[in-house]
């Protein structure tokens, strides 16, 4: 179901419609002051789209040509362009109209702008502060009866209309050229009180035709489309005479279940009704909706971050947990698998030790290779060999008297040259010191098992 | 109100991504660690593995050292050794000091093949040649004997005598 509100500023025209066949049909028509609205809300228990539109007040609707740009340009061009045109801080959206010649400037985009005064917008955001359902369309006055007038079929190409829209002291007046909305005015006389007042509305309507005349000198008016609350049928003649110009009542009935007089009380509603979410382009978004919006993005995409990383860590620790206990697996495995192994060994221990023995070096073929290789002008003091783990080191020490210092140091490296080229030994180091004429040499060398 | 509670969730990301960044890190680096523990048990296994092997091809081949014979009685083995010690040290001719240690399990195998071994220390006071070394050596590896220390002329072995040797003899579990 659809809730339609128009509110202008003091009372709530609402209509509440509802799919019937090929039609619409219109369950409830009411007049509500801000109260009643609220309470009326309050009562409404039912799921409603609700579409709400504002007062002329506080409202611009203007036709503005620009160079033919496109995209982020034409964006940023009618924004240079909408801060000359609105006054007070506004919400505003543009529709492309087509492409004009204009002469001396070429081709050019005629665009409509259509703008809202924020605090206007927030007004009729405040009306709904209580209901949980919010507006999905926030849109003005003069758009929703452009809708509802261009599904009736009364706005054609190039075509002058006016619209007037008669309610005690909220009439109002919108001229349109095809889907452009020209002029839009407010006529604050309250014609069902005084007929003399009413003679006024009509002069205004009147003067208000001239001006339309006089700025747009190309363009005739067509007709005069009537809507509102008052419309005795001598009030019609007396317009029709007035302006010369043919006045027809608005007549809904085609798409609109109920009684025309009822329905054309509620010309903005009727429109908003009319409206298809997803193809509507103005609909105007508040800053408090705009702001929650935003906030709702920021904390969507927090949690989703949040989300994100816990699901990442989760995932990883998870992976490495699984890693981990493979890893304990295999250790236990390898481990069990040793200790078995070494169990077998327990059967070959005899061999284990006989093969310990036979990697021991060759001490007797060490011993008579040192025998051979130690000349006999050096003498040993020491030789010492040590089993460190599975490797045997040796170390000797000796001394080598009463010769030249260089000569001696010559011998020394002569019989380290010797260990090296021998096969029973690797790696030998030497370290020589001088004492007096004496040098004391020390050879660290490995062992071959 | 709303800037604060922004800010705080942006802190509590910041802080589960920190620890959660830390936690990642420890466990790869424990993952690390087990994974090289568990390389080396996998080289250690291999080689228990070629051990057996060749261990096995060995008792194929034959071949056998002699041994003392042994007990289960400690006491008992060691006066046995000794006595072994003294008779190898008449047979080369050789003057030496000869101080038998106490059994224990081998650090030299695996505990579980439960090898054990007698320390033994020498010190020769006097040999005439190279060659009685070398006969007392060639019997060493006759038997169960390992030397772990052999000096001339070196001091890291406190007892008397120019050649001091450091030696093991291994019992294995089966006993003689």
């Amino acid at each position: 179901m659809i809730l339609a509100v128009e509110w202008d500023g003091e009372f709530a025209r609402l209509i509440l419609t509802e799919p019937y066949r090929d039609t619409i049909k219109v369950v409830k028509l009411l007049k509500l002051t801000r109260e009643e609205l609220a309470k009326y809300l309050s009562e409404e228990k039912r799921k409603l789209d609700v579409r709400v539109c504002g007062s002329i007040e506080g409202s611009v609707h203007k036709t503005i040509f620009m160079p033919p740009l496109k995209g982020k340009l034409l964006k940023s061009s009618i924004q240079q362009e909408t801060k000359k045109i609105f006054e007070e801080e506004s919400e505003y959206l543009y529709e492309e109209l087509g492409q004009v010649e204009t002469g001396t400037a070429g081709t050019q985009a005629k665009v409509m702008v259509v703008g809202l005064g924020r605090k206007h917008l927030e007004e009729l955001v405040s009306l709904f502060s209580n209901f949980k359902t919010k507006p999905s369309i926030f849109t003005t006055y003069p758009m929703a009866v452009r809708t509802l007038l261009e599904k009736l079929g009364e706005l054609k190409e190039n075509e002058n209309v006016a619209f007037v829209d008669v309610s005690g002291d909220k009439s109002r007046i919108l001229i349109f050229k095809g889907k452009e909305i020209r002029i839009t005015r407010g006529l604050p006389l309250n014609v069902e009180e005084k007929s003399a007042e009413t003679e006024r509305l009509i002069k205004d309507i009147h003067q208000t035709i001239l001006f339309y005349t006089e700025n747009f000198p190309q363009d005739k008016i067509e007709k005069i489309i009537v809507g509102g609350s008052f419309k005795p049928s001598d009030f019609l003649e007396a317009l029709k005479k007035k302006v010369d110009l043919k006045v027809v009542p608005v007549w809904a009935e085609e798409i609109f279940q109920g009684s025309n007089e009822e329905l054309l009380t509620y010309p903005g509603c009727l429109g908003l009704a009319l409206l298809t979410p997803k193809k509507f382009q103005f609909s105007l978004v508040p800053t408090s909706i705009k702001e929650k919006r935003k906030n709702r993005k920021i904390a969507t995409l927090l949690v989703s971050v949040f989300i994100g990383i816990t699901l990442f860590i989760l995932g990883v620790n998870l992976k490495y947990s699984l890693d981990w206990l493979n890893l304990l697996d295999d250790e236990k495995a390898v481990q069990g698998e040793i200790k078995k192994k070494e169990s077998a060994l327990k059967e070959l221990s005899a061999e284990l030790i006989y093969n310990s023995v036979e990697a021991q070096p060759a001490w007797t073929d060490f011993l008579l290779e040192l025998a051979r290789l130690v000349p006999d002008d050096i003498t040993l003091n020491s030789l010492t060999v040590k089993r460190t783990g599975k490797k045997w080191q040796a170390e000797v020490n000796g001394i080598i008297q009463g010769k030249d210092k260089v000569e001696s140091f010559f011998r020394a490296e002569e019989l380290r040259i010797l260990f090296n080229q021998s096969t029973l030994w690797a790696n030998p180091n030497l370290e020589r010191k001088l004492e007096g004429d004496n040098l004391k040499f020390k050879v660290n060398m490995i062992l071959k098992g | 109100m709303k800037k604060q509670f922004f800010l705080i969730a942006v802190v509590v990301i910041v802080l589960i991504l920190f620890f959660g960044i830390r936690q990642i890190r420890s466990l790869q680096a424990q993952i690390n660690q087990k994974k090289v523990s568990v390389v080396g048990l996998k080289a250690h296994l291999e080689d228990v593995r070629r051990l057996s092997e060749s261990l096995a091809l060995r008792r194929l081949k034959g071949g056998k050292l002699q041994e003392v014979p042994y007990v289960a009685e400690p006491q008992v083995n060691k006066a046995l050794l000794e006595n072994f010690m003294q008779s190898l040290l008449n047979q080369v001719s050789l003057e030496c000091q000869v101080k038998v240690g106490q059994e224990k399990n081998s650090a030299d195998f695996p505990s579980l093949v439960g090898i054990k071994e007698i320390p033994i220390e020498m010190g020769v006071n006097n040999y005439s040649s190279y060659d009685q070394l070398i006969i007392l050596l060639d019997y060493f590896r006759e038997y169960p004997f390992i030397v772990d220390l052999f000096t001339l002329g070196g001091k890291e072995i406190n007892i008397p005598g120019k050649l001091k040797l450091r030696i093991k003899y291994y019992l294995s579990p089966g006993g003689s």
